[in-house]
C-alpha cells in the first residue's frame, strides 16, 4: 500500500547527500556531482543536485547542473539580446565557427571559480519527515520540483527527489 | 566588601597578575626551549663521534656529559617552575639514568661511607663500589663459589678518604695534576714523584691505623705461619678499564712494615703510569679511590694467568694457561716468557702446549720481601704444571666464567704441596677475528723478521724506534713502530702514539699485552730476532701474523683492520657507547601514548622529550586560561571577518589603553606574520549576496548540539612573541591550535597543530582529517590522529623552512574551513586532496 510511505521512508539522509558551504566554487560543486553516487536500492545514479549551506550550517539553497551550466556560460554567449557582450548568437550561429575553443574553455574555467552562493536557488518548500508521499508528490508537481529537503524536529535530516517517489508509485502500478 | 576586594585584589590586578604568570612561564619555557636545543646538539655531536670517523678521547667525554648533565638538570628545573609539583618525578628519573652513567664513567661516582675493614667473608661482587674490584671478586669467588681463594681483608674506599680528608690532601694533589701535560713524560714523573712523597709523609689517622694493625693481627692469629701481602684495588679496576699493572702490590708483608706499605700502594696510585692511564681514560683522581686487600700470599711453586678464552681470537674456546715457576710477577711484567697450555674445554683435554726456557724465578724471602733465583737451564725447561694441575686449574677457569658469564683474565698460584689458589679475576678482552678474512698476498714484500706470539693481532706500519729502559719513553715520537727488550709498566704511556708493538720478551698474558689490546695496537711478543731492525728503518708490523716487512705496506695495514669500526674495540669508544645508549636513543615519542609519562624516561632524551611536549602544553593551556584577555589585548586589524586577539608577551602592555588594533600587515612575530601571509593569500570567503540571504532556510541540520554552537562565536586569540606564536583559531565548528617557534637555530624552531571537530558527521570530520594528514605529509609534517583529531608536528628545520610550513598551514586553514561538509565520499576527498596539492604546488600521487 502506497499509503504507507511517509517522506522519510523515501529520503536520502543527509549525510550520504553532497552538500558544501556557500563559499564553494562551481567547480568545487561540478567536483561533488561527479564524484558521488547515490545508492537506492542497489541502483547507483550521479546526484543533479547540490546542497548548500552556511557556515552555520543552515540550509541556504540548493545549485542543480543546469544551474551551473548556466553560471559557467559566458557573457558573450548568455547575455540578452541588445547587450553588446553578446558576440554570439547561439540560436542563429548553432556552430559557433568563429568562436576560440582555447579561449572558452579558459573563459569556463575563470567562471568555474564563482562562488555557489552566486547561481544557487533558495530553499522555498520542504516537507516533513512524517508527510505522506502525496503531500510530497504535491509538493513536487505544484512548485516544479525534483528535490525536497526532509525536515524532523525542525533539522534537515535528508532529502527526497523526484526520481524515487516516482519509483515508488510506478512499482504499485506496473 | 571592600576588605574583601583588598584581600583578594581589584579584577584588573588579578588580571595583570595572570598574565605576570604568563610572562614568567614563558620565560621557563623559552629557557626549556634553550637548553633542549643544547642538549640535542650535544646529542647529536655524541651520535656523529660514534660513527667512528672522529678521533676523541676522554676528555670529550667527561666534559660532553657534563654539558648534557647541566642541560637536562635546567630543563627539569625550569619544568617544574612551569608547572609544579606533577613534574618533581622527572627528578627521580634523572638521579636514576644518572647513577647508570656514573657507573660507566667511574670518576662520577662518590664514595660510599662503610667500614674501614671488611674480610674477605664478608664480601661480595656488589660491594666493588667500597672495597674495589680486585677485593670485590675475591670475596665472592671465595663466600660465593666456595673456590680456594686465599684468606684476607680489604680496607676500603671509605678508609682511603678518610686518610686523604684527614691530611687534607685532595687539594695539593689536584692543583699539581690539574696543570699536567700527560704527553711529556718527564712532567708526569716529576709530578707523579711529588704526589707519591706527599701521600707517603702523609700519616695515617689513629682510628685507621689501629684498625688496620687489629684486622691484621686477626688474621695472623688464624693463620700464624702466614705471610702477607699488600694488593691496590683500586675501584673501577678490572671493570672495563683494566688498569692492567699500574698500581703497586707490596708482597711479604711483615706487622711493622704494615702501615708503610699500605701507604705504598696508595702512593702507587699516583705513578706516572696510572696517572697518564687515568687521564687518559678521563677520570678524576679525586673521584678514584684506592682501596686496599691484605692477602695471605701462597708460598708459590708455579704460578701464571688463565685465559678462558684466546684473547687475540674469539673463535679458539681452549683455556689457555700460562704459567711460571715463583710468584707470578715476571710473568705480567713480561721478565720471562712462560710456559703456555691450551686445554679444550669440552674435553678437558690438554692441547698445544709450549714449554719455554724459564730463566729465574722470584720467591718470598724469608725476612720479608722476596729474592731473585736463576734457574740453571735444566731446571728452566721442566714444564711449571703438572698435567693434572693444568686440568683442575682449567675447571677453575670454566667454573669462574659461567659464574660470570664472560671470558675471564684469571690469576692463580700453586703452593708447594700442590693446593691452587685463585688470587684475581677479571673481565678479559677478547679480539674478535676479522668477518671476512682476506688472504693478502705478500710474497712481494720483504721480510725482515718473524716469530713470537701475536699479543693484539692488526698491522701498522712506521720507523722502528727502540727502548732500552723507562727513561727513553720520553723521547718516544708519534706514530712509531715501538721495540722494547720487555715489558715496563710505563708503556702505557706512550700506547696512545705508537702505530705497532714489538716486545722481545714476554707474551700474551703480560700486563703490557693486556694494555695493548685495550688501545688497540698491534702488538707481538717474544720476539727474539729483532737485531737488524734499527732506529728510523721503515718497516709493517703483521701482529696478525707475527712478520715485519720492510717498508710500508698500506695494503696489508688497512685489510688488518677489524671489520667493526675503527674505534669500535678501543675502550673509549666503548664508554661514548655505553654512556651512549643512557643519554641518545628515544623511548617516549608519541605524546598521545597512555605511556608518555615522566615516569617512562630511560634516557636523558627522553627526559628533554617528555619536558619540550609538556613545556608546549603547559604553555597552551596556561596561555588559554590567561584571565580577563580583553585587558591586554589587542585586535587584529584585517579585513577578514575572523576575530583575533593578539596578546604580546614581549612587551609592555599599554596602561589601560582601549581599542588598542594591530595592524596586519605590522605583526611582530616572525612565526604569525608568516601564518596570516597563508591567511591572506588564500582569501576569506566573501559573504552571501543579501538578495541570495532571502532564501536561508533557518534550519539546523549539524551533528552538533546547541552548546557547541555557542562555542562557534568564540573568539580566536593569540600569544605572541618576536619568535613564537599561539594561535588558538575557532574557524566555524573546527576548532585548531596552532603553536610555533621560528628563530636562527634550527634545533629550536618547530610548529605543532592540533586539530580538532567540525561541524558534519563524524565520518566527513574523518575525511578531512586525512586530507590535512595526507597534505601536511608531503610538507614534511609528522602526523598524529585519532578520530577527528590530528596532531601535526615540524620541528629541527630552519628559520626559512619552518616559515614557508606556517605560510602553508595558513592556506590549508582557510581552504579546508568547513571543509568536511563537503567530503560525502572517500572520492570526493581524494579529488580535494590532489586539487589542493596542485594549488599548493605540491606532488600529486601518480606525477612523477
Amino acid at each position: 500500500m502506497i499509503t504507507g510511505k511517509r517522506a522519510g521512508d523515501l529520503m536520502i539522509p543527509l549525510d550520504h547527500y553532497p552538500h558544501i558551504p556557500y563559499w564553494f566554487t562551481l567547480r568545487q560543486a561540478m567536483a561533488e556531482i561527479e564524484n558521488t553516487q547515490i545508492e537506492v536500492e542497489g541502483q547507483k545514479s550521479l546526484p543533479r543536485i547540490v546542497l548548500v549551506f552556511d557556515e552555520k550550517y543552515n540550509l541556504m539553497g540548493m545549485i542543480r547542473r543546469r544551474d551551473i551550466l548556466k553560471g559557467l556560460q559566458p557573457d558573450y554567449v548568455s547575455a540578452k539580446s541588445g547587450d553588446t557582450r553578446k558576440l554570439f548568437n547561439i540560436e542563429v550561429d548553432p556552430n559557433l565557427m568563429e568562436m576560440s575553443y582555447d579561449i572558452l574553455i579558459k573563459n569556463l574555467r575563470e567562471r568555474a571559480e564563482q562562488t555557489v552562493s552566486k547561481i544557487m536557488i533558495p530553499i522555498t518548500r520542504t516537507v516533513d519527515y512524517e508527510d505522506h508521499i502525496m503531500k510530497v508528490v504535491h509538493e513536487m508537481v505544484t512548485y516544479n520540483l525534483s528535490l525536497l529537503p526532509v525536515l524532523c524536529v525542525g533539522e534537515v535530516v535528508g532529502v527526497v527527489r523526484s526520481v524515487d517517489v516516482f519509483h515508488e508509485i510506478a512499482h504499485h502500478i506496473l | 566588601m571592600k576588605w574583601f576586594k583588598n584581600l583578594v585584589g581589584k579584577p584588573e590586578q588579578i588580571s595583570d597578575r595572570s598574565l605576570e604568570i604568563i610572562q614568567i612561564k614563558f620565560n621557563n619555557f623559552l629557557e626549556i626551549l634553550h637548553n633542549n636545543n643544547a642538549v640535542l646538539k650535544n646529542v647529536s655531536d655524541m651520535e656523529e663521534k660514534l660513527q667512528g670517523e672522529y678521533l676523541f678521547d676522554l676528555n670529550y667525554i667527561r666534559s660532553l656529559v657534563s654539558e648534557i648533565r647541566r642541560g637536562v638538570i635546567a630543563i627539569i628545573n625550569n619544568m617544574t617552575a612551569l608547572g609544579g609539583d606533577r613534574y618533581k618525578k622527572l627528578k627521580e628519573c634523572y638521579a636514576k639514568i644518572d647513577a647508570e652513567i656514573a657507573r660507566i664513567l667511574p670518576g662520577g661516582r662518590p664514595i660510599e661511607e662503610d667500614e674501614y675493614i671488611r674480610f674477605f667473608d664478608n664480601i661480595r661482587r656488589e660491594n666493588a663500589y667500597s672495597v674495589g674490584s680486585k677485593n670485590a671478586q675475591l670475596g665472592e669467588m671465595k663466600s660465593r663459589l666456595n673456590l680456594p681463594v686465599p684468606d684476607g681483608f680489604a680496607i676500603s674506599a671509605w678508609a682511603y678518604k678518610h686518610f686523604i680528608d684527614k691530611n687534607d690532601l685532595q687539594h695539593k694533589i689536584s692543583e699539581l695534576i690539574r696543570p699536567l701535560n700527560i704527553k711529556s713524560y718527564e712532567d708526569l714523573q716529576n709530578v707523579s714523584h711529588q704526589i707519591q712523597q706527599i701521600v707517603t709523609n702523609a700519616p695515617i689517622p689513629d682510628d685507621l691505623a689501629d684498625e688496620i694493625t687489629r684486622s691484621y693481627k686477626k688474621l695472623r692469629e688464624k693463620n700464624p705461619k702466614a705471610r702477607f701481602a699488600l694488593r691496590s684495588s683500586a675501584i673501577g679496576e678490572d671493570t672495563e678499564y683494566s688498569f692492567a699493572g699500574q698500581y703497586r702490590s707490596v708482597l711479604n708483608v711483615r706487622a711493622v712494615e704494615l702501615l708503610e706499605s699500605y701507604r705504598a700502594v696508595l702512593a702507587s696510585k699516583f705513578t706516572p703510569q696510572a696517572i697518564y692511564y687515568f687521564l687518559s681514560h678521563s677520570m678524576s683522581e679525586d673521584e678514584l679511590a684506592m682501596c686496599v686487600g691484605c692477602i695471605i700470599m701462597v708460598n708459590t711453586r708455579s704460578s701464571g694467568v688463565i685465559y678462558t678464552r684466546n684473547p687475540v681470537n674469539a673463535g679458539d674456546d681452549n683455556v689457555v694457561i700460562n704459567s711460571i715457576f715463583g710468584l707470578g710477577k715476571y710473568l705480567v711484567d713480561g721478565t720471562i716468557s712462560p710456559d703456555v697450555f691450551r686445554v679444550s674445554r669440552g674435553q678437558k683435554a690438554i692441547g698445544d702446549s709450549l714449554i719455554s726456557l724459564k730463566t729465574r724465578k722470584l720467591e718470598m724471602h724469608p725476612d720479608g720481601g722476596t729474592s731473585d733465583t736463576e734457574l740453571s737451564e735444566e731446571e728452566g725447561r721442566k714444564p711449571s704444571l703438572s698435567d693434572e694441575e693444568t686440568i683442575r686449574l682449567a675447571e677453575f677457569a670454566v667454573k669462574i666464567e659461567e659464574h660470570y658469564g664472560s671470558p675471564q683474565d684469571i690469576e692463580w698460584a700453586i703452593d708447594h704441596d700442590g693446593e691452587i689458589y685463585i688470587l684475581q679475576t677479571r673481565p678479559l678482552r677478547v679480539i674478535a677475528p676479522p668477518k671476512n678474512e682476506i688472504e693478502i698476498d705478500v710474497s712481494g714484500f720483504e721480510k725482515l723478521t718473524e716469530g713470537g706470539y701475536t699479543i693484539c693481532p692488526g698491522a701498522g706500519g712506521g720507523p722502528v724506534y727502540r727502548i732500552s729502559s723507562v727513561n727513553d719513553l720520553q723521547d718516544v715520537p708519534s706514530s712509531v713502530i715501538l721495540i722494547t727488550p720487555h715489558s715496563f709498566p710505563g708503556i702505557v704511556t706512550v700506547m696512545g702514539k705508537i702505530k705497532g708493538l714489538i716486545a722481545e720478551t714476554g707474551g700474551m698474558a703480560s700486563h703490557m699485552a693486556t694494555i695493548a689490546r685495550e688501545y688497540g695496537i698491534p702488538a707481538i711478543g717474544n720476539l727474539k730476532e729483532t737485531g737488524m731492525l734499527n732506529n728510523g728503518d721503515m718497516v709493517t708490523l703483521d701482529s696478525t701474523t707475527a712478520v715485519v716487512y720492510k717498508g710500508l705496506h698500506d695494503e696489508l695495514i688497512d685489510k688488518r683492520k677489524p671489520d667493526l669500526d675503527l674505534f669500535e674495540d678501543i675502550d673509549i669508544f666503548n664508554i661514548l657507547k655505553q654512556i651512549s645508549s643512557h643519554i641518545a636513543p628515544l623511548h617516549l615519542v608519541n605524546p598521545k601514548d597512555s605511556g608518555f609519562i615522566a615516569e617512562n624516561c630511560r634516557t636523558f632524551h627522553d627526559i628533554t622529550r617528555f619536558c619540550h611536549q609538556r613545556a608546549m602544553e603547559e604553555m597552551f593551556y596556561g596561555a588559554s586560561e590567561l584571565k580577563n584577555k580583553d585587558r591586554f589585548s589587542s585586535r587584529l586589524q584585517t579585513d577578514i571577518p575572523l576575530a583575533v586577539n593578539i596578546i604580546y608577551i614581549d612587551k609592555e602592555i599599554p596602561e589601560k589603553e582601549k581599542n588598542r588594533k594591530v595592524d596586519e600587515n605590522r605583526i611582530e612575530s616572525v612565526p604569525m606574520s608568516s601564518f596570516w601571509r597563508g591567511i591572506k593569500k588564500e582569501g576569506w570567503p566573501a559573504p552571501a549576496r543579501p538578495a541570495d540571504m532571502k532564501g536561508i532556510f533557518g534550519v539546523f541540520a549539524t551533528t552538533m548540539t546547541r552548546t557547541e554552537d555557542d562555542r562557534f562565536s568564540e573568539k580566536s586569540f593569540a600569544i605572541l612573541s618576536d619568535e613564537y606564536m599561539i594561535l588558538s583559531l575557532r574557524m566555524g565548528y573546527h576548532f585548531s591550535t596552532i603553536e610555533a617557534m621560528v628563530t636562527e637555530q634550527e634545533n629550536k624552531n618547530y610548529i605543532r597543530m592540533e586539530f580538532k571537530d567540525g561541524g558534519a558527521t563524524i565520518e566527513r570530520r574523518i575525511r578531512r582529517i586525512r586530507l590535512l594528514t595526507d597534505i601536511l605529509a608531503k610538507a614534511g609534517f609528522e602526523n598524529y590522529s585519532k578520530g577527528d583529531f590530528l596532531d601535526s608536528r615540524l620541528s629541527y628545520q630552519d628559520a626559512e623552512s619552518t616559515k614557508e610550513a606556517l605560510f602553508l598551514l595558513g592556506r590549508l586553514t582557510v581552504l579546508t574551513k568547513q571543509l568536511d561538509m563537503a567530503l560525502s565520499n572517500d572520492a570526493i576527498a581524494k579529488w580535494y586532496t590532489n586539487d589542493f596539492l596542485k594549488k599548493l604546488d605540491m606532488p600529486v600521487d601518480g606525477d612523477l
